[in-house]
């Protein structure tokens, strides 16, 4: 399964979460890539513990070189060798392969051509081939890198490969109704997906929500709160859960929600059991609500048609 | 790497012999790419034919036993560009490698993109010979200027294929390429029974370095200049043989020897790469499958893609020429291929005994 992770807006914890979400898939045994797309600020390598590749790699051997042609294929990095996290070394027992594919140094946007697409679709091809789940971190918004994997996943190369889509989004006003227009408006995935040849209710239907940064109000977080801010919060999220119906991405398209961590949101970090146990930085709200995202992505009927 | 001139006919291959050292000497590389085809089942013979029709109305040859076997025409590609070296010398490269695909049990697809490398041309040196030249002789790369064999085939087998931005001669783009273009193809419905790296296996045969008395003796440049025809008088032997797994993926093997056809070395190497790839795949599965057994007696289920699909393909040494048996012979001996695969094949099928052994418990409960 070929997996995009994207959002309109920047600052939503769209790689954060997508780079959890690999590790605790990779960790359940499956084999996992995840390609940072988001060309104009490569930052995986940072949030995966990576040093060679904090801000994408340099020496021109990334995902950025091997579109414009210049490499061959495109530098992956075997996590297990790489992530500077004790816990993680060596390669835990039963793990899967996980492997990073990261962008370069001081890359940018860039507008496509033909033979970027066709290297686009060579590469997203033989990923789809030798790992069971590949995660493909776009850019925020509507952009070029969204373009070209609209492009390529509407070649018969491809259309026999499995892909989704997971669009992120914070649990606001402004955010809720501007990731149902990147779905489902003028321009969004399923519109320029369908211009592009694809089917377009299949694509609508392989396009799924996460709620990123939630605050509950049941936490203890906010357990301090006086009795009328906890009422205006209780009325805000029932407000908020109506304008999601609303706009068409209520609860029978979410596929997770992952509560506001500080540790996520400072430090944008793989949260590991020892930052819930042992650190004690972590909520442990965070970890389950990870896990159970991870379990979403992988599982069939999370993802079946309406 | 730097192609010029794709020419894009399938072409008779020259049976090349390697000469003795001394006589301008001649290097063969290659690499390997092996994968499982991105299919839920086996393909069936005029299926995997239709793979490795790589060209309309181009001849696939099909072999049936002991396994079933489909190999396409050689496809030539001109090439002009540096070839690598340990010392990091620059010498230009100018000529055609060969590539091929094939289709093994319906199940698994393999690429290889081979070139004869011709050292120490003192003719082509500084001038460049026409593209019709070449073309006469596939699968020939003539190199101007000094390099020597061990400087080139170091550099070639320890060269990170497809990492660096690619300034010298890369076999492994070519083949990997090739293995694409099979993969895509309309017949497969890109839903393999489970995901398997693909392994990639890089080759050099040298020169022996301590040639028999009298055989450099009887060779001269001609033989460098035009090898394409005749076979050689004396029979071909191996000198040395070194295997080494570089990482997860990547194999090199360096072959000493002489008088050794060059198309049986590239079959030996594909036939090797296919056993290491059959070999790295199911150790994986299994690896992966013990440390979650758990002993239950339940049959761990990844193994059941590898039951159904690669346990019948073992068929060592299947299509290798008698001279290049010592090859395999040796890795067996040194490196115990069947043990290893044997040892592996006995586990899973033990793991199926307890598996229906558990099962028959419950029933009779």
């Amino acid at each position: 399964m070929i997996l995009f992770a994207t959002s309109d807006k920047g600052g939503t914890g769209r790689s954060v979460t997508s780079c959890n979400v690999a590790l605790r898939c990779a960790l359940q045994g499956n084999d996992v890539c995840y390609l940072d797309f988001d060309f104009g600020s490569p930052t995986a390598g940072a949030i995966l513990h990576v040093d060679a590749a904090t801000r994408g790699l340099d020496g021109g051997r990334g995902l950025h070189s091997y579109l414009e042609g210049s490499v061959a294929a495109p530098a992956e990095l075997d996590l297990w060798r790489h992530i500077e996290r004790a816990e993680l070394r060596p390669r835990p027992a039963g793990a899967g392969r996980l492997v990073l594919l990261p962008g370069d140094e001081g890359g940018g946007e860039f507008p496509v051509d033909d033979e970027m697409t066709d290297r686009c679709q060579r590469l997203l091809r033989r990923l789809a081939e030798e790992f069971e789940l590949v995660i493909v971190d776009l850019s925020a918004g509507r952009s070029y890198a969204l373009q070209l994997v609209l492009e390529v996943t509407a070649r018969p190369a491809l259309r026999a490969v499995v892909t989704r889509w997971l669009v992120f989004h914070r649990w606001t006003r402004q955010h809720i109704v501007a990731a149902a227009g990147l779905a489902y408006g003028e321009h969004g995935i399923v519109d320029t997906g369908a211009a592009k040849g694809h089917h377009r209710d299949r694509l609508h239907d392989s396009v799924r929500f996460v709620r990123t940064a939630v605050p509950d109000p049941d936490s203890s977080q906010f357990a301090g709160l006086l009795p009328t801010q906890a009422a205006w919060l209780q009325e805000t999220d029932a407000e908020l859960q109506k304008l999601a119906a609303r706009q068409r991405i209520g609860r029978s398209v979410l596929l997770g929600s992952v509560p506001l961590d500080p540790v996520l949101q400072w430090r944008e970090q793989l949260i590991l059991d020892s930052d819930v146990w042992t650190l004690r930085i972590a909520n442990l709200e965070t970890s389950t609500a990870l896990d159970a995202l991870a379990k979403s992505v992988l599982d069939d009927e999370s993802w079946e048609g309406l | 790497m730097a192609a010029q001139g794709e020419a894009q006919r399938a072409d008779e291959r020259g049976a090349g012999i390697i000469p003795a050292a001394g006589a301008g000497s001649c290097v063969l590389v290659g690499e390997v790419r092996t994968g499982l085809l991105a299919h839920s089942r086996a393909l069936t013979e005029p299926e995997a034919t239709g793979i490795v029709t790589l060209r309309p109305g181009s001849q696939v040859r099909v072999s049936a036993r002991p396994v079933p076997h489909c190999v396409s025409p050689d496809l030539t590609l001109g090439v002009h560009c540096p070839v690598p070296s340990a010392s990091g010398a620059r010498r230009d490269g100018l000529g055609t490698v060969l590539s091929r695909a094939s289709v093994t049990s319906g199940r698994l697809v393999q690429a290889s993109t081979h070139g004869r490398i011709v050292l120490g041309g003192a003719r082509s040196a500084g001038r460049r010979r026409p593209w019709a030249h070449h073309l006469a002789h596939p699968g020939m790369i003539e190199v101007g200027g000094r390099l020597s064999v061990d400087d080139l085939a170091d550099g070639f087998l320890s060269t990170e294929t497809g990492d660096g931005p690619g300034s010298t001669l890369d076999l492994g783009a070519v083949c990997g390429r090739l293995l694409d273009q099979a993969q895509e193809s309309p017949f497969l419905d890109q839903k393999p029974p489970f995901r398997a790296r693909r392994t990639r296996f890089r080759f050099a045969l040298l020169p022996c370095g301590h040639p028999a008395v009298g055989e450099s003796a009887s060779r001269s440049e001609s033989a460098v200049a035009d090898t394409t025809s005749g076979r050689s008088p004396v029979p071909g032997h191996v000198c040395r043989v070194g295997f080494v797994v570089a990482d997860e993926t990547v194999r090199t093997l360096r072959i000493h020897g002489s008088g050794l056809d060059l198309v049986s070395v590239v079959g030996l190497c594909e036939d090797l790469a296919l056993h290491d790839w059959l070999l790295t795949t199911v150790q994986y599965v299994v690896t992966g499958s013990r440390v979650r057994a758990g002993g239950g007696g339940r049959l761990p289920s990844q193994l059941k893609p590898v039951i159904d699909h690669l346990l019948h393909v073992w068929m060592p040494g299947a299509r290798i020429g008698e001279e290049l048996l010592p090859v395999w012979t040796g890795l067996e001996q040194r490196l115990g291929f069947s043990r290893q695969w044997e040892s592996l094949v006995g586990w899973i099928r033990d793991q199926l005994a307890l598996a229906l052994l558990a099962s028959l418990g419950d029933g009779a409960r």
